[in-house]
Formats: structure tokens, sequence, C-alpha cells
């Protein structure tokens, strides 16, 4: 299969060019046609981080140092800005995780959506009110004609992330990229909203990078899964795998500290400390002083082990399965 | 005299007095128009007593040769020797009828004599404030987007601006205008390019103003989300900040402007006395130094209406800016 999206050694630093920041260190991570990839990690690990700066939208003062971002072929990596331009919210739909504060909220919304189209495809605004229409009955907005001429604040939280949704899918984008995209919703719309993603990506066949830190969410609509720690993608691979069997101890740890369905199982093992900030990750494996397998080899940059057609990195990755965890 | 006389609402005080769970419910419309009531009736209980204030007006008009005699007839004449209360009661009767009284020394009515001049002072405001508008806004966009040079330079032109006073400044496009240059009259009032100067003069202040609250809405929304929202759309930084970053300052930057439009009135009693302006300003200067108080109270009150209006004006564009403040959440 092809990759839609393919990011190469990815080094992305911030701040005073002088003394920079670093964020993200070497994140290879690649997108498959039809695939949805979960990125997971936990906040300040450098997962949102990795993808808004892939696409140019991290914000001043963010900058990719080393590396290469492939979309469909293209080289986003000092791309010019009409490349950009045509990339995001043609070939990229985005999502992100406010739905509230990610719309403009003096326009209506189906404006909003009609701007998305007429970006790539020209034409008035008000030639696109059928594309609108269209648009919101497939992310599942009821009565789409009336709720498109509404402000974003007369939208309920799950309604608005469905019409940014519909922003996202305006220009039938290869890949959609979503940015913790349930986490701001109440618990009862969140399962309504993973639907709607389900059937916009895998369903119809597109590609999806969904950041997240909700295993669960992974587990439920990704077929593969990057964990990330402290700036370094730490582990990947299929979800069946990755989940059946962590390898590295800090995807054992998130796994374990997930609360089981089951009843009466097992206690919820929480993990000890806190992960590092940018800027003070040790020379070493970062996990290290946070991981109950840690040894004197930890001190020193661990390798990748990509033995049995699984990637780790880690010094001594665990091959035998946890138990009480599916 | 004060022209500083802003919409302060007293809805608020209004409201306070009933009971907290039977509150009436007013339509908009309504509690606009007891707004408006209400605002006129503590302005004109200021007038009244700041006229009183200011010293025995008698003894001002009829002179310091006057006899006790003349001073009893004057006050008589006046009212002046009545109760307080009745004085202030008379007083809100001839405001209803909106009689002023005549001038003291051309005894054409008061009112006349002022609305006469009110288009004058009208078109001084409305070229400043769309002035400050035009050029503020460009001014602001680049005290926040530029490069750092222009960014130095315009926030150099915007401190120089406001620092310098309006006369200071008129004074000087006096001097090079008109003195050395001669492009411009330096006085009198009734065509356009008597406008030019008191227009500058008194936007000076405003413009800079302008910029630097544009400026600052412009910074403190840039990490909008909805920003970002609109480049993951592929939209140019242009169209993000004429579209969506701009607009979305302007309601802020609307009510900044009704409140500078009330305090362009104080500052267009001075232009216009400066450049021999004939409009309200310079009307109401000229009556209190001749001590003409009916002209003197028919301009405060005029001002004071204005200054209202002003208000309700800016409250409506901000709702039609803003569907947030019309509109509630469904």
């Amino acid at each position: 299969m092809t990759d839609v999206l393919s990011i190469e050694d990815l080094w992305v630093e911030a701040g005073d060019p002088r003394d920079p920041v670093t964020l993200v260190r070497g994140v290879s991570l690649s997108v498959e046609a039809g695939s949805v990839v979960g990125l997971v990690g936990e906040s300040g690990s450098g997962k949102t981080v990795t993808c808004m700066a892939s696409l140019g939208l991290a914000g001043r003062g963010v900058r990719i140092t080393r590396g290469s971002v492939r979309l469909g072929g293209t080289e986003l990596v000092g791309a010019d800005e009409p490349t950009m331009r045509r990339v995001r919210g043609g070939v990229v739909g985005t999502v992100f995780q406010d739905p509230l504060g990610a719309l403009n909220p003096l326009q209506r919304v189906g404006d909003q959506i009609a701007e998305a189209v007429q970006l790539h495809r020209g034409g008035r605004r008000r030639a696109h009110r059928d594309r609108v229409v269209h648009l919101l009955t497939q992310v599942g907005v009821p009565d789409p004609a009336r709720r498109a001429r509404a402000y974003p604040h007369e939208l309920s939280g799950g309604m608005r992330q469905r019409v940014a949704i519909a922003m996202a899918l305006a220009n039938d984008p290869s890949l959609v990229v979503a940015d913790e995209p349930t986490t701001a919703l109440d618990v009862t719309v969140q399962a309504q909203v993973l639907d709607v993603i389900r059937r916009a990506t895998k369903d119809d066949g597109r590609a999806a990078l969904i950041i997240t830190h909700d295993l669960g969410l992974v587990a439920e609509v990704a077929d593969r899964v990057a964990v990330m720690y402290a700036g370094q993608i730490v582990e990947k691979g299929s979800v069946a795998e990755v989940f059946a069997a962590p390898r590295h101890p800090y995807t054992q740890g998130l796994l374990a500290s997930r609360p089981a369905l089951e009843p009466g199982r097992r206690r919820l093992s929480a993990m000890g400390g806190r992960p590092p900030l940018p800027g003070s990750w040790p020379v070493g494996c970062a996990f290290a002083p946070r991981c109950p397998v840690a040894v004197e080899a930890c001190t020193t940059p661990p390798p990748v082990d990509q033995s049995d057609g699984r990637w780790s990195r880690c010094w001594h990755p665990q091959v035998e399965s946890m138990e009480g965890v599916s | 005299m004060s022209t500083d006389v802003t919409g302060v609402s007293p809805t608020a005080a209004a409201a306070g007095g009933a009971p907290a769970r039977r509150r009436p419910r007013l339509g908009p419309v309504a509690t606009t128009a007891l707004r408006l009531v209400l605002t006129l009736l503590g302005l004109l209980t200021l007038l009244f007593f700041l006229v009183r204030l200011s010293g025995d007006p008698a003894a001002v008009l009829a002179g310091p040769s006057a006899t006790s005699e003349q001073l009893e007839e004057i006050r008589t004449g006046l009212g002046l020797d009545e109760p307080l209360l009745s004085q202030y009661v008379a007083f809100l009767g001839d405001m209803l009828r909106l009689d002023f009284g005549e001038s003291v020394f051309t005894g054409e009515p008061a009112l006349d004599s002022v609305l006469a001049v009110l288009p004058a002072t009208l078109i001084l405001v409305v070229t400043t404030v769309v002035t400050s508008v035009v050029v503020g806004i460009p001014c602001g966009v680049l005290l926040a987007r530029a490069g750092r040079v222009a960014r130095r330079g315009v926030s150099f032109a915007m401190t120089l601006a406001q620092a310098v006073p309006s006369f200071v400044l008129g004074v000087g496009l006096i001097f090079v205008f008109a003195v050395n240059l001669g492009w411009l009259p330096a006085f009198g009032s009734g065509t356009p390019a008597t406008l030019v100067m008191p227009t500058i003069a008194l936007a000076a202040f405003a413009v800079a103003r302008t910029a630097r609250m544009v400026a600052a809405e412009l910074e403190q929304g840039e990490d909008h989300d909805y920003l970002r929202t609109a480049y993951a759309k592929g939209a140019s930084s242009r169209r993000v900040l004429w579209r969506h970053a701009l607009p979305n300052a302007l309601p802020a930057v609307a009510s900044a402007i009704v409140v500078e439009v009330s305090y362009l009135l104080s500052g267009a009693v001075v232009v216009e006395v400066l450049f021999a302006y004939n409009g309200i300003g310079k009307r109401l200067v000229d009556a209190i130094f001749a001590r003409d108080y009916p002209v003197v109270q028919a301009a405060v009150f005029v001002i004071g209406v204005f200054v209202i209006v002003v208000n309700l004006i800016g409250d409506a564009l901000v709702r039609v800016i803003d569907p947030r403040t019309t509109r509630g959440s469904a």
C-alpha cells in the first residue's frame, strides 16, 4: 500500500534560535492510504507538535530543523506558501480539539464550511450551498439547511464538532488529521462524534491520523498506533499487536492504567512520576526515571528493536504478553 | 462647565429597586427608552445644580454697579427667589417643553441658537470618526503585523499623536499649512477646506487610540483557534487577517470608538475655539464667557443628548457586528 503521509526523522524546536527547546526528536511515522493511525502520548510528549509542525500550523517560533514530511508525493518541509495552502484543506483536512474555539464566532457555520470549499474550488460562497448541506448531512447534522445558518454559539458541542469535521471533509481530502477530536466533548457525545469520525475515515477508505491520549478511542477506530514519549516515538505497530503484547515499558504502563471493563479483575495501576518537560530530557532513555525495569544501560540512548516485525525503542523490550489486559 | 457627560447606564440602579424575584421584564426597545429618559433626567439635574453652583446668576447679569433693588428685580424675573425645589420642578417643566429661554444678549431662543451651529459640529465629528477608522485600523494592523522597522515607525507616530495636545497640534498645523504654505485657511467654517485642520487636530488622538486598540485586539486574538482553523482550510495569512482576525477585533474597537466620540466633543470645544470654527463647542465657550446661561444650558443639553444618541447607536452597531449579543444559544 502506498503511504499518504510519510514523516521521516522529523526534528522540531521552538523558542529563541540561540537557545532552542527541542520538542520533537527524530519522529518517523507513516500513514498508509485508507488506514487510521492513532498517535498516543501524554501532554507535552510532542504528538500535537509533530502533526501541526508537519502541516505548518504549529504557530510562530516553532521550526522544523531536520527531516522530511511527504504528503501524497509532495514534500512539505521547506515548501512555499501556495503549496502549503493547496495542501491544507485540500489534501489534508484538520479537526481540532475545542470545537467552539475552532469556529469563528462571527460567521454562520455554513459560511465557514463554504469558505473551505471556496478556497480550493473557487467561485462564490453561495454557489457551494448544496455542497455545505451535503457535508452536514454526511456528518449527521439534522436539519442541515437550517443549521448551516446558525452561529457557532447556537449549536451544542457535539454539533460544533460535526461542523468542524464537515469543514475538514469539505474538499474530500485524502488524509484527515484530528487532534483530540473528542476530548472537549461530553462523554455521551464522544461516542457519537467518534462514530462520525469512523464513518468519515475507516468506512470511506480515507486515511486518518488521530492524535489522542485515549487508548479506548485508538482501540476502536485505529488500525495502527504510535506511542510518543518525550518527543520520540517509543513504540509503533498494529493496534492488535501493540495492545495484546506491548514491547515498551511505557506502553505497558499506559495500557495497565486503563480501567478494565470487567469489574473486580485487578487493581487499577497508575504510573508513578511525570513525563519530563521539553528541554529537560535526559541523555538516555527519557522514560528510564519512571521505568520499573530500568537498568544501567538506560542512561544511554536506547536502540530501536525491530525483532519479530515489531518496533520499539528500548534496551530490553518486553516480550511476554501482559496478563489481564487485552 | 463639563461636557463629559457620557452615557452612564442608570438601568442597574433602576432595576436594583425592584424585588429580585419579580423584576419586570422589558423588551429591548422599552429598556432603551427607559435608559434614555433616566439618563436625560440625570443630565438635567446636573445641569440645574451646576448653573446655580457657579455663582449668583442675577449678580453676574446685573453687573457690578447694580443696586440691590435691581438685583431683586432680576431674581424675581428669573424665579431665583423661589425655593430650590419649586425652581427645580419649574426647570424640568421648561425642559420638557424644550424651553431654554432666550439668549440674554441676542434675545434669540437659546435652543435655536445652539441647533443652528450643531450641523457644523456634527460634520466635524463625522470626519474625525471616519478619519480615525480609516487611518486607525490600517495603522493598528501595521502595529500588530508589520516588520520591526515599520512597527517602530508607526508606534512612534502613534505615541506622538497621543502625546501632543490638540491645541498644540492645531497651532502647529496653522503655522505650517496656513501661515507658511498658505494651503489652507487658518480659521473659519462652512467650506470643506476649513474642515481639514480641525479634523486632523481632533483625530490625531483618536487615530492613535483606535490603532492601539486594533493592535491589542489582534495580538490578543493571535492564538485563537479559529485562526488556526482558517489556516488549516488553506486560507492565506492575508485572508485570515482580513476575514477572521480583524472582524473579531471590531466589536471591542467599535465600543472604544463610541466612548471616543463622547470625548471628541470636549476636544471639539478646544479645537473649534482655536480654529474659530463656528460649532457648538465655540458657541458654548462664548456663552460661558458672556454668562449667557440660557445658551449654556441649551448647549450642554444638546451635547448630552448627542452623547446619549451616540451610545445608543454604538450599542446597536456592536449588536450588528457580533451575533452573540442578540442571538441566544440553542
